[in-house]
């Protein structure tokens, strides 16, 4: 009888450690401006950072007020060009360049355009409006579109050092922004994060 | 009546260890078997039926994920579903990366019993093929910033192998991956960055030196006029001087030629790599114990593509041999083979003391207890022994070898035919693709032979590039059936 007791008891300690193996999954929503590394690469908080670091040295720069001085009671108008992705990662520059827009709007200092790609969608929504069904006074003009000064465009690089399990990462963004009508380079500027990633040579 | 029971143990000890291995054996041999039917139907271009079976496959062995990954990658590639595969060699990367840190409870049952406890980590030539199969899915994509991603991880990556060797002082003919080198060179070429292409073909020359004197592969021709041409393009005046002297026969393009053509790199793959399988060496001694030893070793590869051609802008152009994957697997093995034999028998020899002590103890024993826990014993040790396979796990569904060729066409419409030929000329796939082409621009086309299958099987459908917006002129789903070459 005791051995029966026994095993009883084992089985449902094996019952109860076998489902505390069983894979759950735990979701814990964080702050969205806290940093979360988890494998090391390029992250949201990289892109955050270095989108306000870079447009932040931009509009403290010459430039803005010799425009300015040029051009009183006026803006000049910005918009954001390619950026390459030069890295050793798969980083979609899209969501940077998303971070910088964003913080060049938020800084009220300068004028934002539609980029490129931006552009088609806008102008086909124009079009369509054009077409007979949209009231008169509520249709978007044409050959009305703002046309940008200057173009921000720039490349991301990496250098990346290796050895035995520990890895150093220099990401670099190279930016400069372009005078549209002129080609000269008014700004260039950059900005670099550093990381190293450790990885353990053993585990149980 | 406890005594009949024990001298029938004895009796029947060996027998019961044979059919408890067999029975092991067998379930390990069906699932290997399963896997090889699955390389020969991707070999043949049988996509739908190589998925099948690898779903199958899926999942059995936690050690094995890595495995079932890059096969599944490799079938997803050849299906067109181009972005699919390379969400599966993401995954395969991080497996990949997270293998360096040992799971030592996994080491030890491989040293003290089968190297199949160890998950599967691929070889560093297959490792680099991660890369290469990531950089072939943004090309059939026509996403050559991101191929260019892959062609900086592949440097990456061998820079710090090679780092590793100097190290340790490992002597070992994979240093360099010359075909890797010369892919990354052309994408950063393609993608502008002429300066990092021509360290990528310098280093893709430097190791053709030493395949050419190792597997017999020298660098493609093109690899020569590509030196020359990204010295001149990066502005490196020494460098192109000395290359052109190092190859006066080379006359590369002037920039107006480069300017008002476009380039089309044609990459295929033919055959499926050689497969491993488990050789023993028996040892019997004077009281017909056997020492037994296992180690993996390569059978043939199973590649009938002997020549291939792409016809395009009027003429005919010959593919070249630019990596020989079967010759550089078998030599990666054949420089372990020495550390593989010495881990092998060290585990036959501890079997085989086993063995003996087991034997000795049930013989001598004088309570019956012991006899029957060493009979036991020893029964477990036979079928240990016979189950102590050595590590043939592989990637099967890669190809045998990579070819390149490259041709400069006027901007324009063209169609490219590359006929893929076995032994005596007889054409067994012929694979077309229409395609648009710009001044100054270079496309790159990535193709894989569909041979004839075993089982007759039809072949499905070769990949469509997706930039090329094209229809397809014309479509074979050749592959079943030889035909005589006419075109």
């Amino acid at each position: 009888m005791r051995r029966i007791a026994a095993c009883i008891a084992l089985s449902v300690l094996f019952v109860i450690m076998a489902s505390g193996c069983a894979a759950t999954r735990e979701v814990t929503r964080v702050d969205p401006g806290k940093t979360t590394d988890l494998s090391g690469r390029w992250n949201d908080t990289d892109s955050q950072q270095v989108a306000e670091s870079i447009v932040n040295d931009c509009l403290a720069s010459g430039w803005l007020p010799e425009w300015v001085d040029a051009h009183p009671g006026q803006k000049p108008v910005v918009i954001v060009g390619s950026i390459a992705n030069k890295s050793h990662e798969h980083i979609n520059v899209q969501t940077f360049v998303k971070d910088i827009q964003s913080a060049l709007i938020n800084s009220r200092k300068v004028k934002f355009v539609s980029s490129r790609d931006e552009r088609g969608e806008v102008r086909d929504e124009r079009r369509d409006q054009h077409q007979g069904y949209t009231s008169e006074e509520t249709r978007a003009g044409v050959g009305q579109e703002t046309g940008a000064a200057f173009m921000l465009k720039g490349s991301l690089n990496t250098i990346v050092d290796e050895l035995e399990g520990k890895r150093a990462i220099w990401y670099q963004v190279n930016m400069e922004l372009h005078d549209l009508t002129t080609n000269e380079i008014s700004w260039i500027g950059q900005h670099k994060i550093k990381k190293i990633i450790t990885k353990g040579s053993s585990r149980w | 009546m406890v005594r009949t029971t024990i001298s029938f143990s004895l009796r029947q000890a060996g027998l019961l260890s044979v059919l408890l291995a067999f029975f092991m054996l067998q379930a390990c041999a069906t699932h290997a078997q399963l896997r090889g039917r699955m390389a020969t139907d991707v070999r043949c271009g049988a996509y739908k039926s190589a998925d099948k079976r690898l779903a199958e496959l899926e999942g059995q062995s936690s050690k094995d994920v890595l495995m079932d990954v890059l096969d599944r990658a490799m079938i997803t590639h050849l299906e067109g579903r181009y972005a699919d595969s390379n969400q599966l060699l993401e995954r395969g990367k991080e497996l990949i990366e997270n293998y360096f840190t040992k799971d030592i409870s996994d080491e030890l049952a491989a040293i003290a019993w089968n190297d199949t406890e160890r998950a599967w980590q691929g070889e560093e030539f297959e490792r680099i093929m991660v890369n290469l199969l990531a950089a072939f899915n943004y090309l059939q994509m026509g996403d050559l910033e991101n191929a260019a991603v892959e062609a900086r991880q592949i440097n990456q990556r061998l820079q710090v192998y090679t780092d590793k060797l100097k190290k340790y002082k490992v002597k070992t003919s994979y240093v360099q991956d010359p075909f890797a080198q010369y892919l990354a060179g052309m994408i950063q070429e393609a993608n502008g960055e002429y300066g990092d292409a021509f360290i990528s073909y310098r280093d893709a020359w430097e190791g053709y030196e030493q395949t050419a004197r190792d597997f017999g592969i020298p660098a493609p021709s093109s690899l020569r006029e590509a030196l020359v041409r990204a010295a001149e393009l990066s502005e490196n005046t020494e460098e192109a001087a000395k290359y052109r002297s190092m190859f006066p026969e080379i006359k590369p393009p002037s920039q107006k030629f480069l300017k008002s053509h476009g380039r089309l790199v044609l990459v295929t793959s033919s055959g499926g790599i050689a497969r491993k399988y488990s050789a023993k060496w028996i040892i019997p001694d004077p009281e017909l114990d056997t020492f037994v030893i296992y180690y993996p070793k390569y059978g043939k590869g199973t590649s009938r593509t002997r020549r291939i051609e792409l016809k395009v802008g009027g003429k005919t152009h010959k593919v070249e041999v630019a990596h020989n994957l079967t010759a550089l697997a078998r030599k990666s093995l054949d420089e372990k083979s020495g550390q593989l034999k010495a881990r092998a028998v060290a585990k036959a020899i501890a079997m085989y003391a086993a063995k003996k002590v087991t034997k000795t103890v049930a013989k001598h024993a004088k309570s019956e207890a012991t006899q029957v826990v060493s009979i036991l014993a020893n029964v477990a040790l036979n079928v240990a022994e016979l189950a102590l396979q050595a590590d043939t796990r592989s990637w099967m569904t890669l190809p045998d070898k990579l070819g390149v060729s490259s041709v400069y066409l006027k901007p324009g419409r063209h169609t490219a035919v590359v006929y893929f030929s076995a032994e005596g000329g007889l054409v067994f796939d012929r694979q077309v693709v229409t395609f648009d082409i710009k001044a100054g621009e270079t496309r790159f086309l990535v193709l894989r032979s569909r041979e004839p299958h075993p089982d007759g099987k039809q072949a499905d459908p070769a990949p469509k590039p997706l930039w090329n917006i094209v229809p397809q002129a014309q479509q074979l789903g050749a592959g079943a059936t030889l035909s005589l070459l006419s075109d």
